[in-house]
């Protein structure tokens, strides 16, 4: 039997009521500030999801979900889509300030590697002592330093600047061409599918991260051996953002925002539907994400590569997930997934009767045509 | 518990209208007169005019997020916020229920951003915003449905990538929806389709009836008013005009069926209205699911 749920203002208003009271029961101040620096990874992952870069307004907003990062993106991104694009800026790989780079395919690439602040290399201790991250180990210090939450980096005495890691591949014709990406605002087109590689790096740098790290790591598992990648760099730091002075003319830099790039490269060649090789090069993917969330830049970038190589094959012949973008596309923005799913916890039993009367009438008919 | 139609004075705030009226705007325009901007009121209108202008068509928009989550009806609010004008008269049903939670938070989030006067009144609303359900009563020319749509593609339970279903429409080849059809006729000698009964516009593109029950197709035939379908999470709407042919697939040797219930209504009495299960007077029982009208026809019955 199925009832419906439905609404009194008593009960509402008694919910919010019972919200408001746990809340202010948390302490009031700054609560955004508290948050940001509590959990500086998480905001990064829903401004990262949102494909909105604001800390303060996103720590805010984990504040309001009370944690659940689906909503907190929903928040973030409601909030800036009735808001008018001002301007476009265009920033590249090479503009990036580096406070992290490290190159698993060289050992000694040109400008060197630079392990910044990371949790790679503390071990996995649970501190159950106090408040107080374990110190063993752990770049805390240096972690506080760069949380996203944090001014940028005008505090670093000079800003470090590095060619990319795969260019040495490229200068030796060892890399497969790929598509030429133009940037897209997928916040102002109905979809991704079918807009290019540029709106499908936009969608990836947007999607959900388990997600995105799921299908990218089905994609290692599913394929030949040949198939694993190799991580020519990964690249985290300030990406300056630069607007054209509309009264000057002159270009005026207005602020910069944490990110995280990857560049990886898949050994297996190309070959296409009929099992040609197309080019005997290595596939090189590409990935970003705002924010510290690695994997994020990781998984875009494999799944990136996937979809570059599968392009050889005619369209619609792609059987892995991991391979097929628009099959991607339908799949990987988190709030197209959550937002779906949780609608179940909406009433359907009006379509629901309409199911029972079909199951019914099919039941009769059958043991009628069995009778 | 209150009726909605009380709550168009000012109300306690809810999280939606908190978010609607906090005191410090974190943006210069703060919420607009019907929540959206007038770019992306432009954006749903012009999809809207090409949805009326071709109908049935699935017309891709570049939906905005709302903040309702994607499934819940960002599409139909979406819609019903890019058309809606300060004269409307409102009505929100979800599964033809007024009070439900759904309606209940769409109503005040449309209200509260527009100040249009609310009802449960079909025979008075100019503007209906819908999930499930057509309200039951006559409605005419000067009522506008939109409904709320979860997935806008009858294609989609038999070609999944949007590129193919996209052209199949172009080309108007249902085959597979046929095919589905048929298999469903030899095999239990009846249509399993359900809600969201496949139906030829006008001759042209098939559409999805999204959610309703068969039981509401026919009332989409030749109606006075016009209907627009909104689907925020995918991106798309669609229409059917005014006086347009709205016509369920089904083979000529067989019926198109809707549900039957075999009861009447526990609470109102009346015949041959659409039914879900509810607790009546503490006993399972069949009744209206269209609950303004069924309200009515119970005061109406004490009344004679």
């Amino acid at each position: 039997m199925y009832t419906t749920v439905r609404e009194s203002q008593g009960a509402i208003n008694a919910s919010a009521d019972l919200l408001e009271q746990q809340r202010v029961a948390l302490g009031e101040g700054d609560r955004g500030a508290a948050v940001g620096a509590l959990v500086p990874l998480l905001v990064d992952q829903v401004m990262a999801e949102a494909g909105v870069v604001e800390p303060r307004v996103a720590a805010k907003a984990v504040d309001q979900a009370r944690g659940d990062v689906s909503r907190a993106v929903s928040l973030l991104r409601s909030w800036v889509s009735c808001l008018p694009r001002q301007d476009t800026s265009s920033a590249g790989w090479r503009d990036i300030e580096v406070e992290r780079r490290i190159t698993p395919a060289f050992s000694e690439p040109d400008g060197g590697q630079y392990l910044g602040a990371s949790l790679d290399y503390a071990p996995r201790l649970l501190n159950l002592d106090g408040a107080e991250a374990p110190r063993n180990g752990t770049p805390r210090d240096e972690a506080a330093r760069d949380e996203p939450t944090g001014a940028q980096p005008e505090h670093h005495a000079e800003t470090l600047t590095l060619p990319r890691g795969a260019a040495r591949l490229e200068q030796q014709d060892l890399i497969a061409a790929t598509e030429p990406t133009e940037p897209v605002d997928l916040t102002r087109r109905a979809s991704a599918a079918g807009a290019g590689r540029g709106a499908f790096q936009q969608f990836l740098s947007r999607a959900e991260t388990g997600a995105l790290t799921a299908l990218a790591y089905t994609a290692v598992r599913e394929g030949p051996k040949q198939a694993d990648p190799t991580l020519v760099e990964l690249r985290a730091g300030q990406l300056p953002v630069t607007l054209t002075h509309p009264r000057t003319g002159n270009p005026v830099r207005v602020g910069t925002f944490p990110v995280t790039t990857c560049e990886l490269v898949l050994y297996h060649v190309q070959v296409d539907s009929s099992g040609e090789h197309t080019d005997s090069r290595f596939t090189l993917g590409y990935g970003a994400t705002a924010g510290r969330v690695e994997r994020r830049a990781i998984s875009a970038a494999m799944l990136d590569a996937r979809v570059t190589r599968a392009s050889a094959n005619s369209p619609g012949t792609t059987t892995l997930p991991s391979d097929d973008d628009e099959w991607l596309i339908t799949a990987l923005d988190g709030q197209e997934a959550t937002g779906f799913v949780e609608h179940l916890k909406l009433a359907h039993h009006v379509s629901f009767a309409s199911d029972l009367d079909r199951v019914r009438m099919v039941g009769e008919r059958t043991e009628e045509g069995e009778g | 518990m209150s009726a909605p139609t009380e709550l168009t004075g000012p109300t306690a705030l809810t999280a939606l209208t908190a978010l609607l009226r906090r005191d410090q705007p974190t943006h210069l325009s703060g919420y607009l007169w019907a929540y959206l901007d007038g770019s992306s009121k432009r954006e749903i209108r012009r999809a809207l005019l090409k949805a009326v202008c071709v109908p049935g068509h699935i017309t891709p928009f570049a939906s905005r997020e709302m903040p309702v989550a994607r499934g819940w009806g960002s599409g139909g609010l979406q819609v019903t916020l890019a058309t809606i004008v300060a004269e409307d008269v409102l009505k929100v049903i979800d599964q033809g229920d007024d009070d439900s939670l759904n309606a209940r938070t769409m109503r005040e989030l449309i209200a509260d951003s527009t100040g249009v006067d609310t009802t449960t009144d079909a025979r008075v609303a100019t503007l209906v915003q819908t999930r499930h359900r057509i309200p039951e009563d006559e409605l005419d020319a000067n009522t506008v449905l939109v409904f709320q749509v979860p997935i806008s593609d009858p294609l989609r339970e038999f070609e999944q990538r949007p590129t193919a279903a996209r052209q199949m429409h172009a080309e108007g080849d249902y085959a597979v929806i046929w095919l589905g059809l048929y298999e469903d006729h030899a095999r239990f000698e009846t249509s399993r389709f359900s809600h969201s009964y496949p139906c030829e516009i006008e001759g042209g593109y098939t559409i999805s009836t999204t959610p309703i029950p068969r039981y509401d197709v026919p009332r989409l035939h030749q109606a006075p008013f016009l209907s627009l379908f909104g689907a925020g999470r995918e991106a798309a709407v669609y229409a059917i005009p005014p006086h347009t042919d709205v016509t369920p697939i089904t083979f000529t040797d067989r019926d198109f069926e809707v549900e039957r219930f075999g009861a009447p209504c526990a609470k109102c009495g009346v015949t041959g209205s659409y039914l879900t299960e509810e607790i009546v007077r503490g006993r399972p029982a069949l009744a209206c699911s269209d609950t303004a009208r069924c309200r009515r026809r119970q005061h109406e019955e004490v009344v004679i």
